[in-house]
């Protein structure tokens, strides 16, 4: 087994165990924890795919942006909604249910089909889609910058509306 | 050498773990992170074929649901806020005012 191997699994047992921690924590500032370490898995498989470009961005945009984000909320929204309240038996039951179901039929998808393979992967990625996005995707990264700024711009009036209607 | 079929049966592991956590959890925070894990896990897969197949289409696309996942996660944030400060908790089982 080489060291690639023991490298994924790993990898693997941190975004799914941190996913599992995820569902078993009572207490919402360490989900938030577990979340991160789910997010540092899930960087570290794109590193081993050769995506190192798009590792960086995930740690700098999950990790640092929307795990800070998180606890944002969290902090805003007050210490009674800090630990999730006990959940009834058939709703457990229920949703256990069904994404058993969906993890059964996802995994014969993915070991019965027969999968392409053969590509070369691309050595230098952060130049390669950096010539992608501003000739072949451009116009899909002119509408991802005119969300984001919608979304800024967007929350902010929210916001301040709700500020206004409430005084 | 690592398949593919590994890296998409950790990505549909994950995917349903964050279905589970969407569906099973009531606190509206909670939710969120189980979109996010299954937003990773989509990414995982479009990283995977971007790989196996050659070519960096896939990797663009992921950078795409990256971007879209940041302004999702902000303004998913700003309305749990709001439902905080109106209805004075975060549980989506709470949220029923159009229940007629």
């Amino acid at each position: 087994m080489g060291v690639e191997k023991i490298a994924f699994y790993i990898l693997s047992a941190l975004t799914l165990g941190g996913g599992v921690a995820i569902l078993f924590s009572v207490r919402l500032m360490r989900s938030v924890v577990y979340l991160l370490v789910s997010l540092f898995g899930v960087a570290g498989l794109f590193i081993l795919m050769g995506a190192d470009f798009l590792a960086a961005l995930q740690v700098l945009i999950y990790v640092g942006g929307i795990t800070v984000l998180l606890v944002f909320g969290l902090m805003l929204t007050g210490p009674s909604q800090f630990q999730n309240q006990e959940e009834n038996r058939l709703k457990a039951i229920t949703s256990g249910v069904c994404s058993v179901a969906i993890a059964i039929v996802l995994l014969l998808i993915v070991r019965k089909t027969q999968w392409p393979t053969g590509g070369v992967a691309a050595s230098e990625t952060a130049g390669g889609i950096g010539r992608l996005l501003l000739t072949q995707n451009v116009f899909a990264f002119e509408i991802a910058s005119v969300l984001l700024l919608v979304v800024l711009v967007g929350v902010a009036l929210f916001m301040r509306l709700a500020r206004s209607n409430r005084s | 050498m690592i398949t593919l079929q590994e890296y998409l049966t950790v990505a549909a592991l994950l995917f349903s773990l964050g279905l589970l956590i969407v569906l099973f959890r009531n606190n509206a925070i909670s939710i969120l992170m189980g979109i996010e894990l299954m937003l990773n896990a989509a990414n995982i897969n479009f990283v995977a074929f971007s790989q196996s197949l050659g070519g960096l289409a896939g990797q663009v696309f992921a950078l795409f649901v990256i971007v879209a996942a940041a302004a999702e996660a902000a303004v998913a944030i700003a309305i749990i806020v709001l439902m905080y400060q109106n209805l004075g908790t975060t549980d989506v089982e709470k949220a029923k005012n159009l229940n007629g």
